[in-house]
C-alpha cells in the first residue's frame, strides 16, 4: 500500500471527509447536529436535533480495539477534559473539539486506518478486495463501511454515507492506484466524524409515556454500554437494538443483566473511579527525590493502578460495600508500591494483600496514592488532604484561597519554632480570614499527619511525635481509622457516591430536575447494601437515565430495584 | 532539658518502631522463613579503604602500557607516547605482543562454554590452546598480559607497597608483627596484606576512596544480601545466625540513585553463593564467627566473585534500619587471580595496571590458608568496608510447597 500519512492526496482526501462532518460541527457548544433523514433501510427513526457527548480517551481506545482488535495501536494526544461537579464525564457535553484537537484525531485516525488495511490485517479486517466480479471493489468497500461503521458509529450507516465513503475511497484508490489506500482514506474520514467521535444522543416519542421522548434504540445502545462496559455496543447489544427489543422494559433489563453479569462491567467501574476519585492527578505527580526517594518514576502509574485495583476487587469482583473502602486493610500491591508500605511482597506481579493489623494505612483515604497526591512535593498538606476528602467524597466545594494569602509559616518546615505541620497551621490560622476556611478542611487533614508526603508512614516530624487527632462533623476522631469508618458511614459520602454515578451516566451536572430520581437511587444503594452493581442496575433501568432533558416530566415512582 | 529528654525518647522509640515494623511485616508473609527477629539487607557499597598519600604510596604502581611504552626506542615514543598517541600505542602493544580480543557472537557466561567450544573459539581468535578467557561479560575472548600474566613476565615489575600504617581490619593470627597495620582506634597487628600489595595501584586507590566508594553501588546487578535471623534484640543478643545469599535479581534504586529500602528482593538459592555462621551483638555491634563465604560479583565490564575464609563480619545498626560495617578475613588466591584473568588488558591500560605485577604482588605476599603439607598460602588477609540497607529477602518457593498451594 502506498503511504497514506504523508502524501498530499492522502491529507487532501481526509480533509474533503472532514468537510463533509465539519457541516455538522458548527456548533458543538449548542450540541446541535443537523437532522438527517434516515428512515427507511436502516430502520433508524427521523429524530430531532440531539445532543453530543464526546468519547473519553479510554472509550475511544475500547471502541477501536473492539472494532479491529486490540493490537491496532492508537497512538496521539487526546483532547482535554473539563471537569464539571468534579467530574471530567459531567463536562463531556460541554467539550467540543478544538483545531488542534481535530488534528489530533486526524492523525490518530490515520495510524489506525493505516495498520487496519496493512498487509498484515486486510485479511482479517478488510475481508475482500477487488475481482473480476468487483473491478474496483465497490461492493467490498460499501460492505466494509457497513461493517465497520455499525462498530464505529454504533448504528448502521445512513445510505447517503455509505455512499460517499465508498465513492471517496474508490476515488482515492484511482488517484493512488492501491485499492487499500484508498480505504485507510474513507476510514480515516469516518474516524474523524462526529458519529464516531462523539455519542448522539437521538430521541423519539417515548412509547410507555405520553408527551416525552426517550432515546431511540440505538443512542440507548451506546449509552447503556459505555455507561456499563466504557465501550461501544457488542453484537448482542446491537441486535437488540435492532430488534427493538431494548427499547421494551423486559429487553432492556435482560441488556442490563447480561451486561453487569459480564466481566466487562469491570471496566466502567474502573473508568467511574478513575473519574470520581480524580485520579488523572498521577499523571503530572512527582515528589521531591532527595525527600522521599522510595517515590520513584513508577510509582504514580503505579498508585493509580493500586487504587483502581483495590476497588475492582473489593467493589466488583467480590460485590462489597462501598463504605468498606474506607475501613478495608486489603490492597492490591506490587513491588514498586511494597517498599513504600515497608511490607515483602513475594508476587512478581499485582495482587491483593492484607496489611497488618498494626499497619497505619487503613482504607482508600490512607492508600499512598490518595495520600501523595492531596500533598504538596516536599511536605504534607492537611489542607490539601482535607478539601480532596471534602470534594471527593462529599461533594462539598471549598473555596480557593485568596489572592493575598501569605503562606510563609506553612511552609517554611524548618523553623524551629514550629516543628510540625500542626504548628505551622495553627500559627497561620491566627488570621481570622485563612482560619474559616481551614476550619472545614485541616480538621480531617490533620489525621493523616502520619503520612508524609509521599503517603509513607512516619511517627515524628523534626523530632517531634506527631498528633493525628482531629475532628470531623464536629466529632471528634483519633485516627484515620476513625475517621475512615466515620466518613463511610456518613450519608454524604453515600449520597455523594451515587450523585457521582449519575453525573456520570448521564454525562452533565445534576440538576434540580435530577432530585427525585435521585432520592429514589439513594434508597436503592442503601437497601441493596451500598452496593455498586445495584446502583448501577438501578441507573441503566431508569426511564429517566433514557429520556429526552427537554421534556422530561416527574416520572411515576419506580421499584426501588429489582431484585438481583 | 525536659525536651532533649523527649527527643531521645522519641528518637529510640522511632527506632523499636521502625524494628517491629520489620519483624511483624516479615511474619506475615507468606513464604517467607523465619519469625519474628529475621531482617534482611542487601549490600550497596562494598569496598577495602585506602588512604593512600605520599607516605603511604611515596610512587605509583606502574601499568603494563606504560612499561610498554618505555620499552620502546626514543624515535618510538616520539611516535607513539603521550596521551594523544595512546590509541596508537595500545594498538603497537597488542600487535608486538600478540594480543588479542575477539568479539563473539552471542554473549555467553565464561562457566556456560564448555572445553570444546572454548577450543573453538580459541582457534577462531588465534589465540593457543588452553591460553585466554572470556571477558567483558562473556561478549569477547581475550588473550592478554591479565588473561594470562605469566607468559609476560616483562611486567612483573614495578609494582609498589602500600607503606602506610592504619588500615581497618582485624588482628587475624593473633600476633603483632612486622608489616601489620593498626586501625583506627588503635588496634595494633591489623592483618591486611591485601592492602599492602595493591594499595598503590591507581586503580585500587581510587576504587578504596571512601568518598567515592560510598556513592558507589557494588554489583548493582548482582549483589549480595545478608540475613540475620534471631534477633531478640539490637543491643545485646547472644544467639543471632547470619547468612549470606547472591539475590536472583538486580538493586531496586530509589529516585535519588541509592539502593531502594524495603523493597523485596528474591534470594538465589545457588549454594556456591550461600553461607551462615553464628553472631552474637554485643553493646549494639554484631560480630560473627570466622567462616568462609563467596560474595558474587558482577560490574561493567566483569563478573566475578571474592571469596573469603576464616572471615568474619563487624556491622553496626543504623536508626534508619539500614547496617554498615567490616569484613575482615582472608581473601582466597583463587578468586583473585579469577577476577585478574576476567580484568581485560583495555580495563588495565585504563587504571596502569599491571596484572603480572600486581597478582605477584598478591601471591607473594599471601599469608592466609596455608597448606600445612606444601607450606603454602591460598589467601592473603585483607579488609572491606561495607554498608547495606534493609529489604525483604524473598526465598524461592520449593518445588513440594508450590504443588500444595496449587
Amino acid at each position: 500500500m502506498k503511504s497514506l500519512p504523508d502524501t498530499t492526496l492522502g491529507r487532501a482526501l481526509a480533509r474533503a471527509v472532514l468537510a463533509a462532518s465539519a457541516a455538522l460541527c458548527v456548533s458543538l457548544a449548542g450540541l446541535a447536529e443537523t437532522p438527517r433523514a434516515i428512515a427507511g433501510e436502516t430502520g433508524v427513526s427521523e429524530t430531532a436535533p440531539s445532543s453530543l457527548r464526546r468519547l473519553t480517551e479510554a472509550q475511544y481506545r475500547a471502541t477501536i480495539a473492539d472494532a479491529f482488535g486490540p493490537d491496532i495501536k492508537v497512538s496521539g494526544r487526546f483532547e482535554p477534559e473539563m471537569r464539571v461537579q468534579g467530574m471530567f464525564a459531567a463536562g463531556l457535553r460541554t467539550v467540543g473539539l478544538t483545531p488542534g484537537g481535530l488534528e489530533s484525531y486526524e492523525g490518530m485516525a490515520r495510524g489506525i486506518a493505516a495498520q487496519v488495511v496493512d498487509p498484515a490485517h486486510r485479511a482479517r479486517l478488510v475481508g475482500c478486495a477487488p475481482s473480476s466480479a468487483d473491478i474496483e471493489g465497490k461492493a467490498c468497500a460499501s460492505a466494509f463501511f457497513d461493517r465497520v461503521g455499525l462498530r464505529l458509529f454504533r448504528r448502521p450507516l445512513q445510505s447517503d454515507e455509505r455512499a460517499v465513503l465508498t465513492a471517496t475511497s474508490l476515488d482515492a484508490a484511482r488517484q493512488l492506484g492501491d485499492f487499500h489506500a484508498g480505504l485507510a482514506a474513507g476510514l480515516t474520514g469516518m474516524l474523524v466524524d462526529l458519529p464516531a467521535l462523539f455519542q448522539i444522543d437521538r430521541y423519539v416519542p417515548d412509547p410507555a409515556r405520553r408527551g416525552q421522548r426517550t432515546l431511540d434504540a440505538w443512542s440507548r445502545a451506546s449509552r447503556l454500554s459505555y455507561l456499563l462496559w466504557n465501550t461501544a455496543p457488542d453484537d448482542s447489544l446491537l441486535e437488540a437494538a435492532r430488534s427493538g427489543m431494548l427499547m421494551t422494559d423486559a429487553g432492556l433489563a435482560a441488556q442490563v443483566d447480561r451486561m453487569i453479569a459480564s466481566p466487562r462491567f469491570r471496566d466502567s467501574g474502573r473508568a467511574f473511579f478513575d473519574d470520581f476519585l480524580q485520579l488523572d492527578g498521577f499523571s503530572s505527580l512527582s515528589k521531591d527525590a532527595l525527600l522521599y526517594p522510595a517515590f520513584r518514576a513508577s510509582v504514580p502509574a503505579a498508585a493509580r493502578e493500586q487504587t483502581l485495583r483495590t476497588i475492582d476487587q473489593l467493589l466488583f469482583v467480590e460485590g462489597g460495600d462501598y463504605r468498606s473502602l474506607f475501613t478495608t486493610r486489603r490492597v492490591a500491591m506490587n513491588r514498586v508500591l511494597s517498599p513504600l508500605y515497608r511490607i515483602p511482597l513475594s508476587s512478581h506481579d499485582w495482587s491483593m494483600v492484607d496489611l497488618p493489623a498494626d499497619d497505619p494505612h487503613v482504607g482508600l483515604l490512607s492508600q499512598i496514592g490518595f495520600m501523595a497526591l492531596h500533598s504538596h512535593p516536599g511536605r504534607t498538606s492537611p489542607t490539601l488532604r482535607g478539601k480532596a476528602i471534602r470534594e471527593i467524597f462529599l461533594c462539598e466545594e471549598v473555596s480557593p484561597p485568596p489572592a493575598n494569602v501569605n503562606f510563609a509559616i506553612v511552609q517554611d518546615t524548618t523553623n524551629p519554632q514550629f516543628k510540625t505541620t500542626r504548628e505551622r497551621l495553627s500559627a497561620h490560622l491566627d488570621d481570622d480570614e485563612c482560619a474559616s476556611c481551614h476550619r472545614r478542611t485541616d480538621g480531617i487533614g490533620l489525621v493523616f499527619e502520619r503520612f508524609d508526603g509521599a503517603g509513607q508512614s512516619r511517627q515524628t516530624e523534626n523530632g517531634e511525635l506527631i498528633d493525628t487527632s482531629g475532628t470531623f462533623d464536629k466529632a471528634p476522631v483519633a485516627d484515620p481509622a476513625v475517621l475512615g469508618t466515620a466518613i463511610g458511614n456518613s450519608t454524604k459520602a453515600s449520597q455523594c457516591l451515587v450523585r457521582s454515578a449519575y453525573r456520570y451516566a448521564v454525562g452533565r451536572p445534576v440538576g434540580p430536575g435530577d432530585a427525585a430520581l435521585l432520592t429514589r437511587l439513594d434508597g436503592v444503594f442503601v437497601s441493596s447494601g451500598y452496593r455498586m452493581a445495584a446502583l448501577f442496575r438501578a441507573l441503566a433501568d431508569t426511564p429517566e437515565f433514557y429520556a429526552d432533558p427537554a421534556t422530561q416530566r416527574p416520572f411515576a415512582a419506580q421499584p426501588a430495584s429489582r431484585s438481583k | 532539658m525536659a525536651g532533649i529528654k523527649r527527643m531521645r525518647s522519641v528518637g529510640l522509640a522511632a527506632f523499636a518502631g521502625l524494628a517491629f515494623v520489620c519483624c511483624g511485616t516479615m511474619t506475615l508473609s507468606q513464604g517467607i522463613p523465619g519469625a519474628a527477629g529475621t531482617y534482611g539487607y542487601v549490600l550497596r557499597t562494598f569496598y577495602y579503604p585506602v588512604q593512600a598519600d605520599s607516605q603511604s604510596c611515596p610512587r605509583q604502581s606502574v601499568g603494563a602500557l606504560e612499561m610498554f611504552e618505555q620499552s620502546l626506542s626514543d624515535a618510538e615514543r616520539a611516535e607513539y607516547g603521550g596521551p594523544a598517541n595512546r590509541e596508537k600505542l595500545i594498538k603497537l602493544m597488542a600487535q608486538r605482543l600478540g594480543l588479542k580480543n575477539m568479539k563473539i557472537t552471542g554473549t555467553r557466561r565464561a562457566e556456560s562454554v564448555d572445553a570444546a567450544e572454548l577450543d573453538r573459539l580459541r582457534a577462531e581468535a588465534g589465540i593457543a590452546p588452553g591460553k585466554g578467557a572470556l571477558v567483558s561479560l562473556g561478549s569477547r575472548l581475550a588473550y592478554d598480559t591479565c588473561t594470562n600474566p605469566e607468559d609476560f613476565p616483562q611486567f612483573d615489575r614495578g609494582n609498589q607497597p602500600f607503606l602506610g600504617a592504619v588500615s581497618i581490619g582485624a588482628n587475624l593470627d593473633g600476633r603483632v608483627s612486622r608489616g601489620n597495620f593498626t586501625s583506627p582506634d588503635g588496634t595494633r597487628g591489623i592483618d591486611n596484606n591485601l592492602l599492602r600489595a595493591t594499595g598503590c595501584n591507581l586503580g585500587v586507590k581510587d576504587y578504596g576512596d571512601s568518598k567515592l566508594a560510598e556513592k558507589s553501588l557494588r554489583s548493582q546487578t548482582a549483589p549480595t544480601v545478608i540475613e540475620l535471623t534471631g534477633v531478640e534484640s539490637f543491643v545485646n543478643d547472644d544467639d543471632v545466625t547470619l547468612r549470606v545469599y547472591a539475590a536472583a535479581q538486580s538493586v531496586d534504586l530509589a529516585a535519588n540513585g541509592d539502593a531502594l529500602p524495603f523493597a523485596s528482593i528474591d534470594v538465589d538459592p545457588d549454594p556456591r553463593y550461600s553461607a551462615q555462621v553464628k553472631a552474637k551483638i554485643r553493646n549494639g555491634v554484631l560480630t560473627t564467627e570466622p567462616f568462609a563465604f563467596t560474595l558474587r560479583e558482577k560490574e561493567s565490564v566483569v563478573e566475578t566473585y571474592n571469596g573469603f575464609i576464616d572471615t568474619r563480619f563487624k556491622i553496626r545498626f543504623n536508626p534508619d534500619g539500614s547496617m554498615a560495617g567490616e569484613v575482615s578475613g582472608y581473601q582466597t588466591l583463587e578468586s583473585l587471580d579469577y577476577t585478574y584473568r576476567h580484568f581485560s588488558q583495555a580495563a588495565a591500560d585504563f587504571s596502569a595496571t599491571s596484572c603480572p605485577a600486581m597478582i605477584s604482588a598478591i601471591h607473594g605476599m599471601a599469608d592466609g590458608g596455608r597448606d600445612p603439607r606444601t607450606g603454602r598460602f591460598s589467601a592473603i588477609s585483607s579488609a572491606y568496608r561495607f554498608s547495606a540497607v534493609p529489604v525483604f529477602l524473598i526465598h524461592p518457593t520449593p518445588v513440594g510447597n508450590k504443588e500444595a498451594r496449587k
